[in-house]
């Protein structure tokens, strides 16, 4: 228990540096948010006119209490309105979420699943032709630019076959609802995925593909095949199962870092999630969308940390014990 | 001089190895002798802007009409200077920190761990994209963006690496015995850290690269400097997806960027085989 | 002879079909805009372009520019401008309805000054605060007094401000988070995504022309690639984007695209901090001005889609265009080192000239980082330059950091700190000739001199100018002032981009191109 404890404090810890990061950094970039706040023609603003717009925004104020306001408003929930979109933080946020998940769960789901299969199948036939074909296919994916690599699927199966479309996540004008709204939600979705989870497939399967290994080398399976056990039965039921353990933390972290690292990807299809959004909000100074948006990222990563750890000593006792 | 022997072994101890240390010296030497090869200025008005592949030009011209296989020559020094410039930064900022949170302990280790944890948790691309807004366009900027974000891993490896070097008897001994912290660090500690740190620089300098075409290419690398990921950059925003030229103008900087990372992994895991064969046993 | 009636023949049924199509299939537009524009009501839309276009479907003027930017009556059926051209007498048009059913008044208008007056807003609120006096004798007549006579009230007040209906807002304390958009133009909002798209619906209670469409859709594409890739794929059918140059060819070339083309306002110029070491001699402004090849930037940036810039600024299109001040004076690079010894330069061991006080003609040139064409226009002028003499260190800097950096919090007060920048000015700037603002001495008047730029002799004619409502005599004035600044040069207009659009001919043909503005503006939207 206290290793769960010291952990959380490390958290929380990290969650409060991150708060404090996300207040000060963006208003330490160059820059104003004033063009997105009194509009276009600011320009035309007297000076006592452009001070009255900074007032209603309380960026008036001195920075320690503009901060300390932040601070209070991430308990309250009332992390203010969009300078862009002047809708409330938390709305803009809830409507771009759903797609990130979406795009990223899918991807995760799918590059875990073949991650899983081919790193068993490889090291089961260690050295085989599968194996060394797998390991080349993941590093070689693994090395190129996940924009680019995107750009080519865009360039290849939404214009050159139109087979799929070319951005966003709906057809604004589509249907709604039933069946077809969902395949239209699908069509948008292959191409981002496809290109989410080539950029991360290796990565799970090379741990599996280590981790059975490992497993495989341990001498319980090699007493279970001694002892006559069916090899598909210690393929499935001893080594996968153990191999899974390492694979299952990697999960995790993947799913944190990605639903940041979608951004580039996001951008190249011009899918509406929080990724397109902190990077529009970098752009234009959209102070409390971009810390909405990066306290929400901050707390993916953090609690698919703490689930990972809290998995982990959970189904191997070794760790607990000596991490405490 | 035993230790770079080994090196130059795992360079060539596998066909795999032996491939990537090719395709490296290859790119390198395109580093280095690309400007002297290139057939023009990349920054000459050469030809009629959209010029597809001819003679004169290989690949085609760009958007104003410079050639594009003088610029992707020039582009590879700028590229690998970017990813070796971050990756080294890095690496010696993640070493020391790693080194000196193993070998201090208590309550600097507990401070130095604890940033590390904050960089490895606050998302990466994001954290890149502020501070790469932050700093403003140049080629050293877009360098200490992802030397920024990047140094914590190699710390928290070479934390471990070290800590465990402590940890062995003959050091603890030595430690015991009341050698001095210089006599500890130079005899002990940095032969077990280094191999190990190079193999993570060699790894770091990969994804410096990615990150560099990434940043780039949305628009926060320096427009001004000549790298694949510029390239990328002007060839997006001005529509070499949509006038066709694409195949000649997107897919060469491209495919420079999955062979230089490629021959980075590849050395990279090869040295890791080699020299730390007691991390691949845990 | 078989051949060719069989070749008729397909082609009347193909002519049958295409028509039954473009009827069935005109009455709902696809538009892809470039950014979300919030609840799109006055206070909350977010781009003058094409944010302001989208509003003017929603909301309606007292007066509309027609193609030619001239002012045209559009609620008000007229005005009466007073002698002193102080006070205007508007009529509005009977029966004038908001999209709720409500009656549209006089008082409605005298609301909206003063809710301007009152709420500030960065564009409307400038030509509401010019008012002194609002009045109401009946319904249909409003009476507004100006504290100063203003050549451009009806253009740029009275022909820009939408009307706002005084039974919606009027209890509005904070319009910038104001949801409900409710006007009296054509079209009315019938759904919004945030960042995905909105629906504009005919609005059955607009008083005058018929929408040509029931329903225009606008989709949001942030991207450019994807924007022309949907135009191409037929998934859109025009975008308020302008084609860039590279693809205008091949739109031409795709026979179900059509391309309009006609000349652009926005300008591409080169500001100079002229208070600063030797940019602030005319004489060296000249010269780097004579240095630039524009035909090169025009044939090479812009692929031949754009006009060059002069030293009056004002593109040739426009009606107070000076004509002799459209062209830069030129100089080889020989003749700028000639001329800089004459001025007392000398060249340096590394060939970039000196002045006698050890000045040396060493700039730092700023540029967007996300303006490609700008990016690539300021690579070919450093090098212009440099082959002069000068030594030339582009610098690509994010939006907002070099508006910082050139306009700091948007104020010219506050001084600036570059030696030259790119700086584009939007379309209003040129079309609305806003060379006082660009020019005056004074941060009031002056409220776009970024140079710093200070001439007492153009104060004064940009004073007499601002209160001459005389049409001769204006342009007259103006022509001396673009004299003026051909002899000054403060500042260096590159180019403007022509406007070019495509869209699907199929679905839509009946475009107006609005001088300057490019087919996306209310009157395109209406049936004529």
């Amino acid at each position: 228990m206290n290793w769960y404890l010291g952990r959380l404090g490390q958290y929380a810890i990290v969650l409060v540096a991150a708060l404090t990061l996300n207040f000060f950094l963006p208003r330490a970039m160059p820059g104003n948010p004033l063009q997105f706040l009194a509009g276009e023609d600011v320009g035309l603003l007297s000076p006592e006119q452009i001070a009255q717009v900074q007032a209603r925004y309380g960026l008036d104020k001195p920075l320690w209490q503009q901060y300390l306001r932040y601070l209070g408003s991430i308990f309250t929930g009332n992390w203010g309105f969009s300078y862009q979109a002047g809708l409330p933080v938390i709305e803009t946020i809830l409507t771009r979420l759903p797609w990130t998940l979406l795009l990223v769960g899918t991807s995760l789901l799918v590059a875990s699943l073949f991650g899983v299969l081919f790193g068993a199948i490889a090291s089961w036939y260690r050295g085989g032709s599968f194996d060394t074909s797998s390991l080349v296919g993941s590093i070689l994916f693994d090395s190129l630019p996940t924009f680019w690599l995107g750009m080519m699927l865009i360039a290849i199966f939404a214009v050159e076959l139109r087979w799929f479309p070319i951005f966003g996540a709906v057809t604004p004008w589509g249907p709604k609802s039933g069946w077809p709204y969902i395949w239209d939600i699908l069509r948008h979705l292959v191409l981002p995925a496809t290109t989410l989870t080539l950029a991360t497939l290796s990565g799970t399967y090379l741990v599996m593909r280590y981790s059975m290994l490992d497993v495989l080398g341990q001498d319980y399976i090699r007493t279970a095949r001694s002892k006559g056990v069916q090899e598909r039965q210690v393929l499935l039921k001893h080594a996968v199962r153990n191999a899974l353990l390492p694979v299952s933390t990697v999960i995790f972290l993947n799913l944190g870092f990605l639903v940041g690292g979608a951004t580039v990807i996001e951008t190249v299809f011009s899918y509406p999630g929080i990724g397109t959004l902190l990077f529009q909000a970098v752009i234009n100074r959209d102070y409390p969308v971009l810390q909405g948006a990066f306290l929400v990222l901050t707390i993916s990563v953090i609690v698919a940390n703490i689930m990972s750890d809290a998995t982990y000593p959970l189904l191997d006792p070794r760790v607990r014990k000596g991490a405490s | 001089m035993s230790f770079w022997r080994a090196v130059l072994k795992a360079l060539f101890s596998s066909p795999i190895s032996t491939f990537g240390t090719v395709l490296l010296a290859f790119m390198i030497f395109i580093a280095v002798f690309g400007p002297s090869l290139s057939p023009y200025d990349p920054r000459e008005v050469s030809g009629r802007p959209f010029s597809p592949p001819s003679a004169e030009h290989w690949l085609g011209t760009n958007d104003i009409g410079q050639d594009i296989f003088s610029e992707i020559l020039w582009g590879t020094r700028v590229s690998l200077l970017i990813g070796l410039v971050a990756a080294s930064t890095a690496i010696v900022f993640g070493t020391a920190v790693g080194v000196v949170s193993s070998l201090a302990g208590g309550w600097v280790d507990v401070v130095l761990m604890r940033i590390t944890d904050i960089v490895l948790t606050i998302p990466f691309l994001p954290l890149a994209v502020v501070l790469a807004a932050f700093l403003g366009p140049s080629l050293w900027n877009t360098a200490a963006v992802i030397a920024v974000v990047i140094w914590a891993r190699p710390a928290r490896v070479v934390r471990s690496q070290s800590l465990s070097i402590r940890n062995l008897t003959y050091v603890e001994a030595a430690t015991a015995l009341g050698g001095r912290f210089n006599h500890i660090l130079i005899r002990h500690v940095l032969p077990g850290v280094v191999p190990l740190a190079l193999s993570q620089f060699i790894l770091a300098t990969s994804s410096s690269i990615l990150t560099e075409a990434s940043l780039s290419f949305l628009g926060l690398g320096d427009p001004i400097q000549k790298s694949w990921g510029t390239i990328l950059f002007y060839a997006q925003a001005r529509g070499a997806f949509l006038n066709g030229s694409w195949p000649w103008w997107v897919i060469p900087p491209g495919l420079l960027i999955s062979i230089t990372v490629l021959s980075f992994v590849l050395i990279g895991r090869a040295l890791e085989d080699v020299l730390m064969p007691r991390l691949k046993a845990r | 002879m078989k051949k060719v009636s069989k070749l008729l023949l397909s082609l009347a049924a193909l002519a049958l079909l295409s028509l039954a199509l473009a009827s069935h299939s005109g009455k709902t537009l696809r538009m892809a805009i470039l950014q979300d524009e919030g609840t799109l009501t006055p206070y909350t839309y977010q781009t003058g372009y094409p944010g302001y276009e989208l509003l003017t479907m929603v909301y309606d003027t007292l007066y509309q520019l027609d193609e030619n930017l001239i002012p045209q009556p559009w609620l008000a059926q007229g005005a009466e401008t007073s002698a002193d051209g102080l006070t205007y007498t508007i009529t509005l048009k009977p029966d004038l309805k908001w999209a709720d059913g409500e009656a549209l008044t006089a008082s409605d208008v005298a609301f909206t000054i003063k809710y301007f007056q009152d709420n500030l807003h960065g564009r409307f609120s400038t030509p509401a605060n010019k008012v002194a006096a609002v009045e109401t004798p009946d319904e249909q007549t409003v009476v507004i007094t100006l504290k100063a006579p203003d050549a451009t009230f009806i253009q740029n007040g009275l022909a820009d401000v939408p009307i706002i209906p005084e039974h919606v807002w009027a209890d509005v304390t904070d319009p910038n988070s104001m949801v409900v958009s409710i006007g009296s133009g054509p079209y009315q909002i019938t759904e919004y995504r945030t960042d995905q798209f909105y629906r504009l619906t005919e609005n059955a209670n607009f008083w005058g022309p018929k929408p040509a469409f029931d329903e225009i859709i606008t989709p949001i594409i942030k991207d450019q690639t994807a924007t022309f890739q949907a135009l191409q794929t037929g998934e859109i059918d025009v975008a308020v984007r302008k084609v860039s140059p590279e693809l205008v060819e091949r739109f031409a070339a795709q026979s179900d695209l059509k391309v309009a083309q006609g000349p652009g306002f926005s300008a591409s110029t080169i500001q100079i901090d002229v208070t600063k070491g030797a940019l602030a001699n005319p004489e060296v402004r000249k010269i780097m001005a004579g240095l630039i090849d524009y035909e090169k930037l025009v044939e090479n940036v812009l692929l031949g889609f754009g006009v060059t810039g002069g030293p009056g600024f004002l593109p040739p299109a426009h009606p107070l265009s000076n004509p002799n001040t459209t062209e830069y004076s030129r100089y080889t690079p020989e003749e700028a080192k000639q001329r800089l010894e004459e001025l007392g330069f000398s060249q340096g061991a590394d060939g970039v000239y000196v002045d006698a006080d050890g000045n040396r003609l060493e700039f730092e040139y700023l540029t967007y980082s996300d303006r490609p064409i700008q990016l690539r226009a300021a690579e070919l002028v450093a090098q212009d330059l440099r082959e002069g003499g000068f030594n030339i260190e582009l610098r690509a800097m994010e939006r907002q950091a070099l508006v910082q950096r050139v306009w700091p919090d948007f104020d010219v007060s506050k001084g600036r700190n570059y030696d030259m920048s790119m700086v584009n000015w939007s379309a209003p700037v040129a079309a609305q000739a806003r060379l006082g603002s660009m020019l005056h001495s004074d941060f009031v008047t002056g409220n776009l001199n970024v140079g710093g730029y200070s001439n007492p002799k153009v104060d004064s004619i940009i004073e007499e100018a601002a209160v001459t409502i005389d049409a001769a005599k204006r342009q007259e004035l103006f022509f001396a002032l673009q004299q003026k600044m051909a002899e000054d040069i403060p500042l260096i207009t590159l180019f403007f981009e022509d406007g070019v659009y495509a869209y699907r001919p199929a679905v839509y043909d009946n475009w107006v191109f609005m001088a300057g503005q490019g087919i996306i503006n209310k009157l395109s939207f209406l049936e004529r």
